[in-house]
């Protein structure tokens, strides 16, 4: 009787324990406060002993509250842990048994204690709070449990074989998948921040992930959208922390093997193009992964490991055919009268078949030493090698996770290459604590590393002179011309007729083929818009094929250095404050060394006459005295030193306020060592206010305002910073002696037709220093003296309601803009260029750069516990402005901070509206149960949902100065919207315990199981031609439009056709055997 | 010490390590480079007879560019050690003249050498531009003499048409440029050229003040100057000077057909102050 009276006391006070505040002491590990009062003065009591105890801290972890009662145990790694309070005069001893701690947050268990003589310990289970009422910050968290019983990462696309960390962010409420990986709140994936344990892992020459750690080597993967504390910093977007496992007393281990296979694929829609005689299907062969992990103890409560190794696979096949046009009895050809399309047939015996494939293996090791009680030492080491290509096969694109082809318009040396992607981090942590609990120190020294090759099929290398990067590669690109001069039609023979190349020309015909089957002959063609009927001789027309060497080769070698201090301080005054500060310095390193296979690209000339040298790195030293460059190499890097001090002052335990200034001061260096980039007086300050009106932990209503500044990654001060050096001259390719075949043995050579200055088409004015040679790139691009880093604000509102044990309701509204962007410019049609922030500075007449973002936010959570949880989120977004972020969505040109967005004047019109990412409705719900058979047995079921509304398109023409796609005729997103799409991912399992802590699952994972085909992007190119913006525009203008010559537009017989459909149905089976 | 001093001890060293960091706060300087696309230059006239043949120049499309040492990191070249050239249309055209010609010109072989004869070349005093962010070649010059172009004899096969030219003298001409200076700000990049010259044509010496800005736009009224696009920095001040003339745009003729006044009179945009000539 006497016990559950103090039962019901103590279950009052399970329900103080709240979360408190994201200022939590390492990036990764939680934090326990709370106040020890006396039950019926409401006094703090001093001297108690508050001791923690959980499988992933060694021995415990103890505190005596101080005069006010206050404690606080740090740094405790993400787990389930129990809490003893001992106080003189207060009975034997009070104990909370099965608090859930999360990554990174705070939570607050205040224990009221009545005086008693018992002699027992008492013993509560209380449900850690899921609202977090210390914290304005938005986000998800995905543990262990919830990321191994739903299929979150879809097996193909960026990190997804091995279903790596940033794969899995896309759970979170508002973000989707982009080009390089995952956009949170409307940014661009490179704008983000990843860290593994703490330690910044960001590709430090591109801004991507640089360690896609696999989930399986993960107890938590943290994702902070917004609203967080200025110890986050350098990011523009969104912050993902993946929280690697530890070992513990217990030994703990898991073997697993997940398989994909591309025979069960559904059916793949296919998007129809207007013919080539190459015709390529992209099909998934396999992809799957393996791996173990163990954990466990080297001396009990002192020093634990942890370590794993998983190897994953993807391959996919590439099978591509000759196709011939397809003609009439009458010898016409036919076009379909519906796409307009003319009608092609595939040539038996010519098909060819491919593999695109690579392998990724990652091992890693961790070791935790606890020598005394204030001491805590971590050193982490993971390594990540990475393989594709070569021997017969493609490469995959690491920045993107796909076959880094998709049309095998080319010879195989010159389309595939082979890579070597490798990262290594190596992390060392201590932290330091004093016994009373005020004073809380961490030190962290981290390195990661990255490697990245682009090597030759045959191995060679960026700089070989033999082998295929010896050898140019070669652009063939003629195209049809059936008209003279005067618009009269042209007959075959005649001066200025001329076709495209047939294949036969360019690459022999496949053995198994009918022989003749690709030899011109005359056919008719009337073509489909004019109606006008030409002669063609070319029967398996191609409009673009690569010859000879690879092209663009590469060894680039990338390191970030960590340095960081971090002081927490707890303190009273007017409440609680928990304040922190700290010093954060990071060096980044990018040595470049890169280079044009036989030093260059030849692209013919679309009329056949002369071949130009497309890409060659040189430089001008005289009139006409080029110095070829057969491999730039550069070595850039940058500093970054920052400070932030922040409270988290709760103010008598019913309004929390956090509020902190963050300062960073980036310095990139050019290849010459010099500065390149000055970025100081990075001021963030950051203020959020949380509000509990039920006085009890079960709900909070919040607001926040942030600053954001982005760091800049060096690709800027490699390209822009140093300098491409880059030059062009023409070859005549007419005539005896010409420059015909870059091939050709010693064309290449010096004093080969293709070098010589003989061959060189005079090109220069009556004014032209140079009469031979044209620049196309020179030095380093000048800084806008007023230049301000990039950054961006926001403020996050919402409320949060815990309706049940374990699970909240909430709604969030966030309002986050662009306030300044660095781009390059140019002033003067592309003469000369600058780096400066649109719209202010020299760039003072150029548009702002906006990007505005707004959404609102509906979601539930349930986190795993009585056999089922649920995550759901609903979201109303808007993304409108004129810069989608670091790289370009519509071409994918990844070059943060000088995409072409801002380039010209003449480029600027009708580019604001709504931006790619732009998605007006989103819907996820991931949701995991399991059925209890009996005798130790579970039936798994669960899955995801996911549906969104279509994007916006555009009407893309080309560009005089910039090529295709660069030119918006009508303002940004007047397209049809893209259609809604759907998909569900229902899993089902099997789990067995086969005998104590031994535990055998078996699991199906379909992805897209109704296989909906639904378009994802399409043909935004409206015409080939080049068009001026059609300022405010509709489409109504469009038949009226003219080309920039005067002449009417020539619509791209492709365009609005489907580019891009869902992946199709595909199933995932899975074995894990835990322990 | 006591050791409850020790932790706030500690705690100082994040602020002593901003401390050491504190850096530089500016932008780097750019790069000494004249503009690559063509200039429109403004001849004044310093020195000279005013009626001489060689002080009738008004102005004058002048092409640019600027060459790096070699010997730079890793085979590249050095940016801070340019050199610029200058290349007056007048003086190519001479060139082109003799290259275009029907019959071969003695002397005048067409190789890449005769190619150059116009391009006065120079080094920069520095990589980098002074105080007022103007970059200096003190001296360039160019000398050459265009040999006579030989008369031409009526070709018997195409009795159409009489190919009969008489010989033209040959032309000597000289270019001394000193005192070049060029604007290098990221706002222009060396696209405002201010310089004096001493030309001479054969006997006859004039000495000009050369102001010039890039790219040369055609114009027929100041207008034509400042229109968005036309790739003139917005910010320079500038005017049209329809005194200069462009041979290959020349002026327009009224046609005396018909009632139409066709005539036009085209002029090069300059700047309309000394450098720097912002609005």
């Amino acid at each position: 009787m006497r016990r559950s009276a103090w039962i019901t006391i103590l279950g009052a006070v399970a329900a103080q324990a709240a979360v408190v505040s994201t200022a939590q002491a390492g990036p990764s590990d939680a934090v326990l406060v709370g106040v020890v009062r006396d039950a019926s003065t409401g006094e703090g009591i001093e001297g108690a002993l508050v001791i923690v105890t959980g499988e992933k801290i060694q021995g415990e972890r103890t505190m005596t509250t101080n005069v006010s009662g206050l404690y606080r145990i740090p740094n405790l790694p993400p787990g389930t842990y129990d809490v003893t309070v001992f106080a003189k005069d207060y009975g034997a001893g009070n104990k909370r048994t099965g608090l859930q701690l999360r990554a990174g947050v705070t939570i607050r268990v205040d224990v009221s204690l009545v005086r008693s003589g018992a002699r027992e310990v008492i013993e509560v289970s209380v449900p850690a709070p899921t609202v977090d009422v210390g914290s304005s910050a938005t986000g998800l968290s995905v543990d262990r449990e919830m990321a191994q019983r739903v299929p979150i990462a879809i097996p193909t696309g960026k990190g997804a074989a091995n279903r790596s960390f940033e794969a899995i962010a896309e759970a979170t409420p508002g973000a989707r998948n982009d080009t390089y990986g995952t956009s949170i709140a409307g940014t661009t994936s490179p704008e983000n921040k990843y860290y593994v344990d703490g330690l910044s892992v960001n590709d430090p020459g591109f801004g991507l992930n640089g360690t896609g750690l696999s989930m399986e080597f993960l107890e938590e993967v943290r994702i902070e959208a917004g609203g967080y504390m200025p110890e986050h910093g350098r990011s523009t977007g969104g912050v993902i922390n993946a929280v690697t496992k530890s070992g513990s007393n217990q030994f703990h281990g898991n073997v697993w093997a997940y398989y994909t296979p591309g025979q069960l694929e559904g059916r793949r829609e296919i998007a129809r193009r207007e013919g080539d005689a190459i015709v390529t299907e992209r099909n998934l062969n396999w992809i799957g992964d393996a791996g173990f992990d163990l954990g466990g103890r080297l001396i009990k409560d002192k020093l634990w490991f942890y370590g794993g190794v998983s190897i994953a696979r993807t391959v996919y096949d590439l099978t591509s055919s000759w196709n011939r046009v397809a003609l009439d009895p009458g010898g016409n050809a036919l076009i379909d009268p519906e796409t307009k399309f003319t009608v092609t047939e595939r040539i038996a015996g010519t098909t060819q078949r491919f593999k695109a494939q690579g392998t990724t293996v990652q091992a890693i090791g961790k070791l935790t030493y606890s020598p005394n009680k204030r001491n805590t030492l971590e050193l982490l080491a993971i390594y990540a090698p990475s393989l594709s290509g070569g021997n017969g096969t493609f490469g995959m694109n690491a920045q993107t996770g796909q076959p880094e082809v998709l049309n095998l318009v080319g010879d195989y040396g010159a389309l595939a290459r082979k890579y070597r992607d490798n990262s290594t981090d190596l992390q060392f942590k201590w932290n330091w604590r004093d016994d009373e609990g005020k004073w809380n120190f961490d030190t962290i020294l981290g390195w990661h590393h990255q490697l990245n090759q682009r090597n030759a099929v045959d191995g060679s290398r960026v700089g070989d002179t033999t082998g295929l990067a010896g050898t140019p590669s070669v652009v063939y690109r003629q195209t049809n011309n059936f008209y003279g001069a005067d618009g009269s039609l042209l007959e075959p023979g005649m001066p200025g007729y001329r076709e495209v190349h047939s294949l036969t020309d360019l690459t022999p015909m496949p053995s198994g083929a009918p022989a003749g089957a690709c030899d011109p002959m005359m056919y008719g063609y009337t073509d489909p818009t004019t109606m006008d009927a030409q002669t063609r001789s070319v029967i398996c027309p191609i409009r673009q094929w690569t010859s000879g060497g690879p092209g663009l080769l590469y060894d680039r070698r990338l390191d970030r250095l960590q340095a960081r201090e971090i002081v927490t301080r707890l303190a009273r005054g007017a409440g609680h404050h928990v304040i922190k500060f700290g010093v954060d310095f990071e060096y980044t390193q990018y040595n470049s060394n890169r280079g044009y296979s036989g030093n260059q690209i030849y692209r013919e000339s679309t009329n056949g006459t002369n071949f130009a040298d497309f890409r060659m790195y040189s430089f001008l030293s005289g009139p006409d005295d080029a110095n070829v460059i057969r491999n730039l190499n550069w070595n850039v890097m940058s500093t970054t030193i920052g400070g932030f001090i922040q409270d988290s002052w709760s103010i008598m335990d019913k309004v929390t306020l956090n509020a902190g200034l963050r300062y960073d001061a980036q310095h990139l260096f050019s290849g010459d060592r010099s500065l390149a980039m000055a970025l100081p007086n990075q001021f963030s300050p950051r203020v959020g206010l949380i509000w509990d009106p039920t006085y009890s932990g079960k709900a909070k209503l919040f607001v926040n305002y942030a600053r954001f500044y982005q760091s800049v990654p060096l690709n800027l001060a490699d390209r822009a910073g140093t300098g491409e050096p880059g030059l062009q001259s023409f070859h005549n390719a007419v005539g005896p002696g010409a420059c015909n075949d870059p091939l050709a043995p010693g064309a290449n050579e010096p004093g080969g037709a293709c070098t010589t200055d003989a061959n060189r088409i005079p090109i220069g004015g009556p004014a032209d220093p140079d009469q031979r040679w044209a620049l196309a790139s020179a030095g380093k691009t000048p800084i806008d003296p007023r230049l301000k880093p990039q950054s961006s604000d926001e403020i996050v509102a919402g409320g949060e309601y815990e309706i049940i044990t374990d699970t909240r309701l909430g709604v969030q509204y966030t309002h986050r803009w662009l306030h300044r962007a660095i781009e390059d410019m140019s002033r003067d049609e592309a003469a000369t260029y600058f780096i400066g922030n649109p719209g202010y500075g020299v760039a003072k007449d150029f548009p702002k750069a906006k990007r505005v973002y707004d959404a609102a936010t509906l979601f539930i959570e349930k986190r795993f516990a009585k056999h089922w949880m649920i995550t759901g989120s609903y979201t109303l977004s808007w993304l409108r402005g004129n810069l989608a972020g670091l790289f370009r969505p519509e071409t994918g040109q990844l070059d943060p901070n000088t995409t072409s967005d801002f380039d010209l004047i003449s480029l600027l019109e009708n580019r604001s509206g709504y931006l790619p990412g732009d998605t007006r409705h989103s819907f996820k719900i991931f949701a995991a149960g399991e059925i209890v058979l009996g005798n130790g047995q579970f039936l798994r079921l669960g899955g995801a949902f996911r549906a969104r509304s279509g994007g916006p398109t555009n009407f893309l023409a080309s560009h005089v100065l910039y090529g295709f796609d660069e030119s918006f005729i009508l303002p940004r997103g007047t397209g049809e919207r893209l259609p809604w799409n759907f998909s569900i991912d229902p899993t089902i399992g099997y789990t067995k315990i086969l005998r104590k802590d031994l535990r055998l699952t078996i699991s199906m994972d379909v992805f897209n199981v109704a296989n909906f085909q639904q378009i994802l992007a399409i043909d935004e190119r409206y015409t080939f031609d080049e068009v001026n913006p059609i300022k405010g525009g509709t489409s109504a203008d469009l038949a009226n439009a003219t080309t920039t010559g005067g002449t009417p537009i020539t619509v791209n017989p492709n365009f609005g056709n489907p580019t891009l459909y869902q992946q199709p149905r595909q199933f995932r089976f899975g074995v894990r055997l835990s322990f | 010490m006591q050791p409850s001093k020790r932790p706030f001890l500690r705690a100082l060293v994040p602020g002593a390590l901003l401390l050491v960091a504190g850096s530089s706060c500016k932008q780097p300087t750019m790069n000494c480079t004249t503009a690559h696309l063509y200039y429109a230059a403004k001849y004044e006239l310093t020195s000279g007879n005013p009626d001489s043949p060689c002080a009738q120049q008004k102005g004058d499309i002048l092409g640019m560019q600027t060459y790096f040492a070699t010997g730079g990191i890793n085979g590249t070249a050095k940016f801070d050690e340019p050199t610029a050239a200058i290349r007056p249309q007048y003086a190519g055209l001479l060139v082109v003249e003799a290259q275009e010609y029907p019959v071969e010109v003695p002397g005048f072989t067409g190789e890449k050498g005769v190619e150059h004869w116009p391009n006065a070349v120079g080094d920069f005093e520095s990589g980098f531009p002074d105080g007022e962010d103007l970059c200096h070649v003190p001296e360039l010059v160019s000398k050459f003499t265009r040999p006579e172009l030989p008369a031409i004899a009526d070709d018997p096969m195409t009795p159409d048409v009489d190919e009969t030219a008489e010989a033209t003298p040959p032309v000597a001409v000289s270019y001394e440029w000193t005192d070049a200076r060029w604007l290098n700000t990221p706002d222009a990049q060396g696209t405002q050229f201010e310089a004096n010259l001493k030309f001479t044509q054969d006997d006859c010496t004039a000495e000009f003040h050369v102001v010039a800005v890039s790219p040369a736009v055609l114009c027929v009224t100041d207008d034509d100057c400042t229109l968005t696009g036309n790739g003139i920095n917005p910010d320079f001040a500038v005017e049209c000077d329809n005194s200069i003339d462009d041979p290959l745009n020349p002026d327009v003729a009224d046609d005396p057909m018909t009632p139409e006044d066709e005539t036009v009179d085209f002029g090069l945009c300059i700047l309309a102050k000394p450098i720097p000539s912002y609005e």
